[in-house]
């Protein structure tokens, strides 16, 4: 990666679902294996490939296309769902590509009734009951919290850094291998807990441009015991400089922290 | 709050150090058909959560009127789909098979208490391959079965905390409510359909149910929960449950053939779906492709309660759903939702380093629609 491009995930192989799963199990010649694009139709009862002497696999892949269109809709509308209890229970929209839809649901009656709508009130009044089970693990939070309110603050990293107690016991502990024959200070910031084996880092680099950038930083998984290591190399001829880069959540493309190399003479 | 971890080099090498691991870029190819991983996962999972189930359902007092049948379900084995997927996406997310088990074994728990209520509630005879719960024990007892199995099952989800911390211990509690409020919600529209004699329903409206019943339990939660246990922070990635909605409705559309075409291997009551009148979504085909006349007695037939249902009415809803293509046509559901569940999943995890449970889990999606 050339100085000034942007560090950004790779692209999907696709951007669709393969729509004819049963094709792609078929040996290689036999037929194409479509894995294309989708083409959205409507929701509905399939076609009838009978009544307009249409090829039977067009057909099928057609049905296939419309019944993925209806379980998409289903998902989709499942995770606006939640989005939206989200946003009222915490009183205004849920902020942008972070927010979850699946992530929370508001017990029955956190909208305001006077801004909801018929189908809302009566999805509302099916879900009565399911207010029930937020309210007990409320209390479980409630009850933790007070027994051990300052291991909350724990996240990911600290423990290293602090006074052993249960929590730092709990944290996924981060550790730093550093392969250099000079002084060398590695700084990893994060401020917040990620998935490890998601994360990955660009080049680090120095503010003077005719620097070469320090590429072989690098988060791994431990193959035995699944800790998580910054592994950082560093050649004997690497000039010396303060070094930077972005740590980067795989999944997401969101940057998660950074990570610096001050490197002495 | 920066969180930072500082080390210094003295100027030394620190250590032969092997070369980092790199990461493949993300493929998708066809799936392997009848995958060998998938079933010596399960196996190894399953083993690892048999042995957490032991230590949760060790027997007390009254053993033969409680924890004997607690246990029974548990005992009878099962594919250990769930607890194994839990266990998985944690290890492919980075974390170890030792931090995951307790949530598998709950997951387990709570499946097997549910599988004792729905026993129950749909008046089934077997479970597999033996007698029902209630139908050895009585409803009574039964009931109070699955009800503590249910209760036992917070205890591993409770003992989290020692491992994974207050914090991450919580919000697994938090999407574990969240979970049991969707299966019952699930169960609720199943049940409800059934009371009611609804038949105007749509793929839509089973698979929202199945979403709810099936889906949530099955797979959304252990997967969500697997990436909770790795990263200890809130999952904010909805392509993890994209990918377990459509991997947990191919799976129960495949469950629902099964209970038409499956052989004896299968442990349950064959036919009983439609015993049940449960609306699955080769009956909710044949109720949108049949005749008015047949649709007509078809409705009649399921608006009967089930001692009331003869072997002659099964048998002309069985000849019916063969008459309309119902198999093929739910069959063909199944492979689409598999296929677009291979989609997500290259989105949920195409990322990830290449690793057996990464595997594992998107070969998942083969097997669920070549079990038998």
């Amino acid at each position: 990666m050339s100085d000034g491009q942007r560090y950004r995930r790779a692209d999907p192989d696709r951007d669709g679902p393969i729509r004819n799963w049963s094709k792609m199990m078929r040996p290689s010649g036999s037929a194409a294996a479509s894995a294309g694009p989708a083409t959205p139709s409507a929701p509905g009862h399939p076609h009838d490939a009978s009544a307009n002497g249409a090829d039977p696999d067009h057909v099928a892949d057609d049905t296939v296309a419309g019944d993925i269109a209806t379980a998409y809709h289903v998902i989709d509308e499942h995770l606006r769902a939640g989005q939206r209890a989200a946003e009222d229970r915490d009183g205004g929209p849920a902020p942008g590509p972070a927010s979850d839809g699946a992530a929370a649901k508001a017990p029955a009656g956190a909208a305001p009734i006077a801004t909801a709508g018929l189908e809302d009130l009566i999805a509302q009044g099916v879900r009565f009951y399911s207010s029930i089970v937020p309210l007990w693990t409320d209390f479980i939070a409630a009850v933790a919290a007070a027994g051990a309110a300052g291991d909350f603050a724990g996240a990911l990293g600290r423990a290293t850094s602090q006074a052993p107690g249960r929590s730092d016991r709990c944290a996924a502990a981060i550790a730093i291998e550093v392969t250099s024959r000079r002084p060398a200070e590695v700084t990893l910031d994060l401020p917040a807990p990620a998935i490890a084996a998601a994360l990955t880092i660009a080049p680090l680099r120095a503010l003077a441009p005719d620097q070469p950038p320090l590429a072989e930083v690098a988060l791994v998984v431990g193959a035995t015991d699944g800790r998580t290591i910054l592994r950082v190399r560093i050649s004997d001829t690497h000039p010396p400089g303060l070094y930077t880069g972005l740590v980067v959540d795989r999944l997401s493309g969101e940057p998660r922290g950074t990570v610096s190399v001050r490197l002495g003479q | 709050m920066a969180s930072s971890v500082r080390a210094v080099a003295p100027g030394s090498p620190v250590a032969a150090v092997p070369a980092p691991a790199t990461a493949p870029a993300p493929q998708i190819t066809a799936p392997q058909v009848t995958s060998p991983l998938v079933p010596a996962m399960l196996r190894e999972y399953g083993a690892m959560t048999r042995a957490a189930l032991d230590r949760y359902l060790a027997a007390g007092e009254p053993r033969r009127y409680l924890y004997d049948l607690a246990a029974d379900y548990p005992a009878r084995g099962g594919k250990m789909m769930r607890p194994s997927l839990c266990i998985a996406a944690a290890r492919a997310l980075g974390a170890s098979a030792a931090d995951a088990v307790g949530t598998a074994a709950a997951i387990e728990m709570l499946h097997n208490a549910l599988l004792v209520h729905d026993d129950i509630e749909d008046g089934s005879e077997a479970r597999r391959g033996r007698p029902t719960l209630h139908a050895i024990h009585g409803v009574a007892l039964a009931l109070n079965a699955g009800d503590a199995l249910a209760l036992m099952s917070l205890r591993p989800l409770v003992d989290n905390r020692d491992r994974l911390g207050d914090r991450t211990a919580l919000r697994i509690l938090e999407e574990a409510g969240r979970m049991a409020v969707e299966c019952a919600e699930g169960q609720a529209l199943e049940l409800g359909w059934r009371d009611a004699n609804v038949t105007a329903l749509g793929p839509a409206n089973y698979l929202e149910m199945v979403l709810k019943k099936t889906c949530w339990l099955a797979t959304i939660f252990p997967l969500r929960a697997g990436a909770l246990i790795a990263s200890r922070a809130p999952i904010a990635h909805a392509a993890f449950v994209r990918f377990g909605f459509l991997l947990g409705a191919t799976f129960q559309i495949q469950d629902d053939l099964l209970n038409l075409v499956a052989d004896e291997r299968y442990g349950k009551e064959r036919d009983g779906d439609l015993w049940e009148g449960k609306r699955t979504l080769m009956l909710i085909r044949l109720l949108g492709q049949a005749p008015p006349a047949d649709r007509e007695r078809l409705t009649a037939i399921l608006r009967a309660p089930r001692e009331a249902r003869g072997p002659g009415d099964v048998a002309w809803m069985r000849a019916q759903i063969d008459r309309h293509g119902c198999i093929g046509y739910a069959r063909r559901y199944a492979h689409g939702l598999a296929g677009a569940a291979l989609h997500e999943f290259g989105r949920a995890f195409g990322p990830l380093p290449d690793s057996r449970d990464k595997r594992f889990i998107r070969e998942l999606v083969t097997w669920v629609v070549e079990r038998t």
